[in-house]
This record gives structure tokens, sequence and C-alpha cells, in this order.
């Protein structure tokens, strides 16, 4: 029972970990969340459900989906973020939650308010490991998961532009006079975050059916996830999603299943008011 | 010239009842009123403090529900139930307040928009004391002093004069020391403390004023509409009440008016837009922010002193 709950536990945690991953990338790069990440991954999701019901085929509706994601990511920054950046702090944040109204009511009247099933792309069949039982889902989940996160943290040591993106959001008037184009750099994490937030949503999808109103528990709990691990560190996303999960999954086996989404709020209180820089970061950065 | 002004206004408060034909718009000009009140709470907060907040539709649904709970199981009528409202959002905005005094920034707008959902997530559960999704019905309109407000216009100069009550009381305390300290502490933390500002002590007092303007909407919400429930205040309506203190203009008196009658008149005059009239609310919000930074009550300002003086030259012109 408490295995499988821990199971069940790493399996969402891996998902929450994968939004977190976007919110972690768009904090260091801009000092702030970006509210809109959850409503990203619900748009993403339901484009690709929609290219999946046009008959296009399932793997290359996916990546289509999660192109279109980005191009949303890009957009936000091109057409929105930018143009308000030298205004003031709280407008900044102000226009991703009303980017985050706009896409969120706007699905809603695109795609309707009733759950929709997503098919999922692993089999079915369940996989039993002595007296318990593993989905193929699960496993692929943490599979993709880890590959993801490690690949990020490769792509952001080892690859030049990745290294430049890492230089930019760390130390951007250095990284400027580097010959680094900042903005650009800036422009590129947002559609990575975004891409990284769709392919969470289809993931995510089949467990839980396609709804518009996913977008904001699963955007709270990223950002909780982000916050716990440590924001700006890759693998604290992927711890604080994997402990956020597990809590969530234990505590709602065996405290009360109507209170599963209030967990990860109460731990996200808990965080900011003991350690708000999170568990794996040590200096408070002082970014607002 | 001041005396001139408020006759002026008081004529266009009485005027508006008459003038309005039919229930539907009636309720629409009472919501407006609503706003005006929800959109001044954000404005305290936010406006004058700096404290951004993305939770105000719990505050409205604790008011809205202490109103509707002591009036359907306890009995009692408007005055107390708006005391009960008042005193137990002002208890919450304390609660509030605590965690959010040790953050700024993006943290605390996530604070506040997980307190709002942990209070919704209550609404839905707590089934025993809130009902659950099917909310409270039969809620009673509000008797003063052997008068019913029983009909949406006579309901409406009590909104009203909770909305002057609260905009005067705005009025004057950012012209004293706490205002000036709020507005101090949203310039400059650091700079307010070092001159000597009690910092937390003003914080507190912001989150509890502002929770207070919200329990009082609330109240007022609940006994108009006579029926509640947890649909009513989600995080959308946290958005909504946000927006209409920035698109009238953050830390003015009459910004949150113009937002409010903004706000809520142009959703209603879109509705041939169908569902997405609701996405115009975002719309509008991205506009001011893009276009009229500071919002659309300062642009109106200058407008009208243009208008003004144009008026006093030609005055002029002719006289001479």
């Amino acid at each position: 029972m408490l295995f499988q709950q821990v199971l069940n536990g790493l399996t969402n945690g891996s998902l929450y970990a994968l939004m977190a991953v976007g919110v972690t990338m768009v904090y260091k790069s801009l000092g702030m969340l970006n509210f809109a990440h959850g409503d990203t991954m619900m748009v993403g999701t339901f484009i690709t459900l929609t290219f999946i019901k046009a008959g296009v085929p399932f793997y290359i509706a996916i990546l289509l989906g999660i192109a279109c994601a980005g191009v949303l990511g890009f957009m936000l920054e091109r057409v929105i973020l930018r143009k308000v950046k030298f205004s003031s702090f709280v407008n900044l944040l102000i226009a991703t939650v009303g980017v985050s109204y706009v896409l969120r009511n706007t699905a809603m009247v695109i795609w309707g308010t009733s759950p929709q099933l997503f098919p999922s792309m692993f089999p079915q069949t369940l996989i039993k490991i002595g007296s318990f039982n593993v989905t193929p889902q699960s496993i692929g989940i943490i599979l993709i998961t880890l590959a993801i996160i490690t690949g990020l943290h490769l792509f952001f040591t080892r690859v030049k532009i990745g290294k430049c993106m890492q230089l930019a959001s760390s130390d951007p008037e250095g990284a400027a006079m580097m010959g680094i184009n900042v903005t650009y750099m800036r422009f590129l994490t947002f559609g990575i975050s975004a891409g990284l937030a769709a392919i969470a949503g289809i993931m995510i999808a089949p467990l839980t059916y396609a709804r518009v109103d996913m977008s904001a528990t699963i955007g709270m709990k990223a950002f909780a996830a982000a916050i716990l691990g440590g924001i700006g560190n890759l693998w604290g996303a992927l711890l604080g999603g994997v402990i956020l999960g597990i809590v969530e999954a234990v505590g709602a086996a065996y405290i009360s299943t109507a209170y599963r989404d209030a967990f990860s709020f109460i731990i996200l209180f808990i965080v900011l008011f003991v350690k708000p820089t999170g568990l794996l970061n040590k200096k408070i950065e002082n970014k607002l | 010239m001041a005396k001139t002004k408020i006759l002026f206004m008081a004529a266009i408060i009485i005027i508006i009842p008459i003038l309005t034909p039919n229930m539907y718009i009636m309720q629409i000009v009472n919501m407006i009123c609503i706003y005006i009140i929800l959109g001044t709470s954000i404005n305290v907060l936010t406006g004058f403090t700096g404290q951004l907040s993305l939770g105000q539709a719990a505050f409205f649904g604790v008011g809205a529900y202490t109103t509707a709970l002591l009036n359907t199981r306890a009995g009692l009528q408007f005055i107390p139930c708006m005391i009960g409202s008042v005193l137990i959002t002002a208890l919450f905005g304390i609660v509030l307040a605590v965690p959010a005094l040790k953050v700024k920034g993006s943290y605390l707008a996530l604070l506040t928009m997980g307190f709002g959902e942990v209070v919704r997530i209550v609404m839905i559960n707590w089934t025993p004391v809130t009902n659950g999704t099917a909310g409270i019905l039969g809620i009673e309109s509000p008797v003063l002093f052997g008068f019913a407000f029983d009909s949406l216009k006579k309901y409406y100069f009590l909104i009203v004069a909770f909305v002057i009550l609260g905009l005067a009381y705005q009025n004057m305390i950012i012209h004293t020391r706490t205002g000036r300290a709020f507005v101090a502490i949203r310039e400059d933390n650091e700079a307010a403390e070092l001159t000597g500002i009690n910092v937390t002590g003003y914080k507190i007092r912001a989150f509890v004023l502002s929770a207070i303007y919200c329990g009082m909407a609330g109240c007022l919400y609940a006994m108009m509409i006579r029926y509640i429930s947890p649909d009513t205040f989600t995080n959308n309506i946290s958005s909504v009440i946000l927006w209409t203190a920035i698109v009238g203009g953050f830390g003015t008196v009459a910004g949150p008016v113009l937002g409010g009658i903004i706000m809520q008149v142009l959703p209603e005059a879109l509705r041939f837009l169908g569902d997405w009239r609701l996405v115009v609310y975002g719309v509008i919000l991205l506009i001011v922010i893009l276009r009229f930074p500071g919002g659309l009550y300062p642009y109106v300002q200058k407008l009208l002193e243009t208008v003004n003086k144009k008026k006093a030259a030609a005055d002029a012109a002719e006289e001479g």
C-alpha cells in the first residue's frame, strides 16, 4: 500500500518537476514567476488533443503540440513581456497573470469545460513485481523526466548556446559585455520553458483527463515544487517535485483525499515561512 | 467649488436609479458599486502599500460566507452580519499578513494566490458548514430600522452608502501618518524602516484594512444575490478585482471607481460576443498595462484639465 502510494507520488512528482524546471528557468532569467506557465501547459495539451482528433498521427501531433506551446512561450516574451519590461516590476508580474487569464478563458470558450479523454503514449498492461502493480506509464513518465532534466543539465553546461543562456540569466550585464544577446537568450528561455510545460501536460492528461482547470492547480504545484527545491536550480526542481508528489500521494491516502490539492499549498506556506530559499539553495538571491 | 462638486455627485447618485429602465441594469449598477469597494480594498494593499495580492476573492468569499451563515443559521439581521463579516475577514487578514511579512514580489503574489485556493478548497469540502458546492440558499434581504431593502433599487442606496463611507475613509487615511507610511513602504521597504516607520505594523494594518473592505463587499454581495457558492470566489475573481484597481489607476482614490465602471460595463456591453466576453477582461488589462501604465484615471484627469483650460481660455476671450 505504502509502496504503491510512493510510486504514484514519484510519477506525479516527476510531472511536477518537469513543470517546475520551466518555472525555475524563467525565474532565473527574469527574476519573477511566470504565472501563465500552467496555462501554457494546458493550451499545449489541448492543441495536441485537437491535432490527434483531426487525424494527425499520434507522435507527430505531440511534436506539433510541443512546438505550438513553444511558439506561445516565444510570443508571451516577444509581444507582452518585452513591452512592459522597463516600466515596473509589479506590472510585469501582473502582465503574466493577465496572459494566464486570457489563455484560460479562451481555452474555456474553444474547448469547453468538460474533461476530455487523452490517449496515453504508453501501453496499458500492468507489470507485476512481486505483489505490486506497476504501470508502464509510471515508469515511462519517471524515465522521460529524468532524461529531460539530465539533457537540460548537459545543455546548460556543455552546449555553447546553453552556457550563454545560463550566463545571461545569472549575470545579465556581464553576459552583455561578453557579446551575448541577453534579450534573445531570455526569448529562448521562455520558448524552452513553454515546450517543457507542454511535454508535462501531454503526460499528465492521460492520468487526469485533459481539462481546462488543470492549469491553475498544476501551475501552483509547479511553483511550490520549484520553491521547495530552491528556485533557479534544476536538480532542486526535481527534488521539490518528487517530495511534493510523494507527500501528496501519501497524504491523500492516509489523511484525506478531498484536501489532496491543499497539501501542496500547505507545504508552500511552510517553505515560504521557514526557508524561502528552498532546500538546495544556500544564499538568498534578493531579486524581488 | 467643492460644494457644487458634492451636490453634482449627489445628484448623479440619486438620478441613476430613477433613470435605470430595468432590474437587469440596476443589478449591473449594484455590481459596479460592489466592485468599487473590492477595487478599493486592493488599492489600499497593492496601490498604496505595494503588497501584491492575488487572493482577494478569499476575503470576499469569507465575508460573504460569514454573512450567509449568520443570517441563515443564526437568524441575525444586517448590522450584526456586517459586523461579523468585518471581524472575521479582519482575522483572516492577520492570518495572511503573518506569513506575507516574510516574502515580497513574486513569492507574495504566489502566497496570496495559494491562500485564495486553500480558502476555496475549504469552502468546497467543509460541507457541514458551507454546504459544499451547492452553496447557501435563502439569505434574507436586509431590514434596517423597519425599512426593508427588498428591491435592487432600494438596495442600491444601501450599497452606495457603504461605497461613500469606504471611499471617504480611504481618502482620509491616505492623508494621515498611516497613509504616508503605506506609500513609504511601497516606494522603499528598507528606507521606510530606516526612517523609523514600523513596517511590520503598517503592513499588517494594510492587510487588515484591505480584508475589511472585502468583508464589507462580501456581506453586501451575499445579501443582494441571496445565494452564494464557492464558484463565485475563484482565482478569476481575484484577478478581476486586481484588474479593477489597475485599469482605473493604482494609488488614486478615484481609480477603483473608474475601474469598477469599466470592468463591469464593458463585458455587459460586449454580451453579443457570447463566452468570449470573459476574455475581454484580460485583454482590457493587457492593453492598459502595455499602453497606459499607471491606469486610465491619470489620463482622464489630464483630459479634463485640458478641457477646463480651453474653456477658461474661451471664457477669458469672451470677456476680453
